[in-house]
């Protein structure tokens, strides 16, 4: 596995860098437009979208179909993404981090505490994203799973639009940090378990 | 040790079949898997490395059954696919690295020698090689790791005379060593001819023959005749004919026709050529 997540560093240091650049230029925007906080953030949920980006990539070079000839399993390919994508979030978490206690310090528009909270509840997002995008991928392969993942998610907006009553729709910022924080582990702990069952019954074919 | 043992090996899609596929590559042998595109060969291939799902059959790697130990298997077996599958913005100092945390038995010294024997520069992305050098530094990392089987699938097509034959050669080097083998598929009938003990022929899904490459050579021949001395030959020796206004041609049964007759040599690709339209026929 130690391979595996080598090669996902390498491909997203040389790929991904870009958005790495855009992230910086998001946060650099967010203290340029004072009172929007949301441009410091955005890099976080873009982060979310690395697993299926190196999946895509993996697709493209034909490394799905070498893996397979590695002395790797199914179970093994698939958890590389999902430990690969938090830890990637990580980083950028981190450097988010940085950037509010600068504006902590600088522009002082919000508080650490209330900054942080705010950098988790993107970061749940980030992980929820990834999981509901991968098993589509690791199923259906990049291209079709991209569209597998808006017709989900349409799905879902449906359901909750039009057969949960307004009013019962429960506000996820009034729990507490670590409720919020174990569901979307749990979420992303099946999505694992989905898409290596998935991925385990595909035929790698290219 | 039988390298590869392959019993009724069956894989259906829609529109194609491989159908009961079986075959033995004893080890120190190299084993050419002839056939048309389309013909079967890559689906064999992965079903070796049970890549994909088998609907029927068995295979054996070493001695072990590929369904149940295929993980260890693979430390032991190097593939090359016909697009080596390595991301292009990668260079061959990383992709050692990532080998290293891939395979147990990953022999940093052995890749460093083989990149420099074949002249793989070490710090060029992968994407900027030509076919014949990627070709290489995936027969590099197969052959780094200590694997006792290599699977090429197409590894020769596309690349000029020079490199095929450097790759042939490489081949030939590895097999001297008896407990290593090559299964090695292609519709470039003349590298397999050049480098095989074995032959194998696959048309649309089918094995339709199977034999030692020398057995092969010996046992069949052409001559050229005319056509009424064609039609006095033993019509169970000629395996093809072909007449034209110039005289004929056929294929024989060496042992089936007179002494005396000038039979001039076939080559494998003659004879798969002729097989296959003889099948389809």
């Amino acid at each position: 596995m130690k391979g595996l997540l080598l090669k996902d560093t390498y491909v997203t240091v040389k790929y991904c860098k870009n958005m790495l650049i855009f992230s910086l230029i998001f946060i650099a925007v967010s203290f340029i437009a004072k009172e929007n906080i949301l441009f410091m953030l955005l890099p976080l949920i873009v982060s979310g979208e690395i697993p299926c980006a190196l999946l895509g990539l993996d697709e493209q070079f034909k490394w799905t179909k070498y893996s397979g000839a590695l002395p790797y399993s199914a179970a093994q390919i698939v958890s590389a993404k999902y430990l690969f994508g938090p830890l990637y979030q990580a980083f950028t978490a981190v450097i988010v981090f940085i950037a509010l206690i600068i504006r902590v310090n600088t522009i002082g528009d919000v508080t650490l505490l209330s900054g942080a909270q705010m950098i988790g509840g993107v970061f749940v997002i980030s992980l929820i994203l990834p999981a509901l995008c991968l098993p589509c991928c690791f199923a259906f392969g990049n291209v079709k799973g991209r569209i597998a993942n808006i017709i989900v998610m349409l799905g879902l907006m449906t359901v909750i639009w039009n057969f949960i009553p307004e009013g019962e729709i429960p506000d996820f910022t009034a729990f507490p940090v670590w409720i919020v924080f174990a569901c979307a582990a749990v979420i992303y702990a099946l999505s694992w378990l989905i898409s290596i069952s998935v991925y385990v019954r595909r035929n790698v074919k290219d | 040790m039988n390298a590869l043992e392959i019993k009724d090996l069956t894989k259906k899609y829609d529109g194609f079949t491989l159908d009961s596929l079986s075959f033995t590559l004893p080890g120190g042998c190299i084993l050419g898997l002839v056939g048309e595109n389309g013909a079967g060969k890559s689906t064999a291939i992965m079903l070796i490395l049970d890549m994909i799902k088998r609907d029927g059959g068995s295979v054996k790697i070493l001695g072990r059954d590929n369904s149940k130990e295929i993980r260890l298997i693979k430390e032991d077996v190097g593939t090359v696919f016909d697009e080596v599958g390595i991301p292009e913005c990668l260079n061959a100092r990383q992709i050692g690295k990532i080998m290293r945390g891939t395979f147990k038995n990953w022999n940093a010294d052995a890749f460093n020698d083989l990149l420099k024997r074949l002249s793989i520069p070490l710090d060029k992305a992968f994407g900027k090689f030509s076919r014949g050098t990627k070709m290489k530094l995936g027969l590099a990392v197969a052959m780094s790791h200590g694997a006792k089987l290599l699977l090429l699938d197409e590894a020769t097509s596309g690349l000029d005379p020079l490199v095929r034959d450097e790759v042939l050669d490489i081949l030939n080097d590895f097999t001297r060593d008896e407990n290593h083998s090559v299964l090695l598929s292609s519709h470039i009938v003349s590298d397999l001819e050049k480098i095989c003990d074995y032959i194998a022929f696959l048309h649309k899904g089918k094995l339709i023959l199977f034999e030692e490459k020398d057995v092969l050579l010996s046992e069949y021949g052409i001559i050229h005749c005319t056509e009424q001395r064609l039609s006095e030959l033993d019509q169970n020796a000629i395996k093809h004919k072909k007449i034209t206004p110039y005289g004929a041609e056929a294929i024989v049964k060496r042992d089936a026709v007179p002494r005396g007759t000038e039979i001039s040599p076939v080559s494998i690709e003659e004879l798969f050529v002729q097989t296959a339209k003889e099948e389809t026929v």
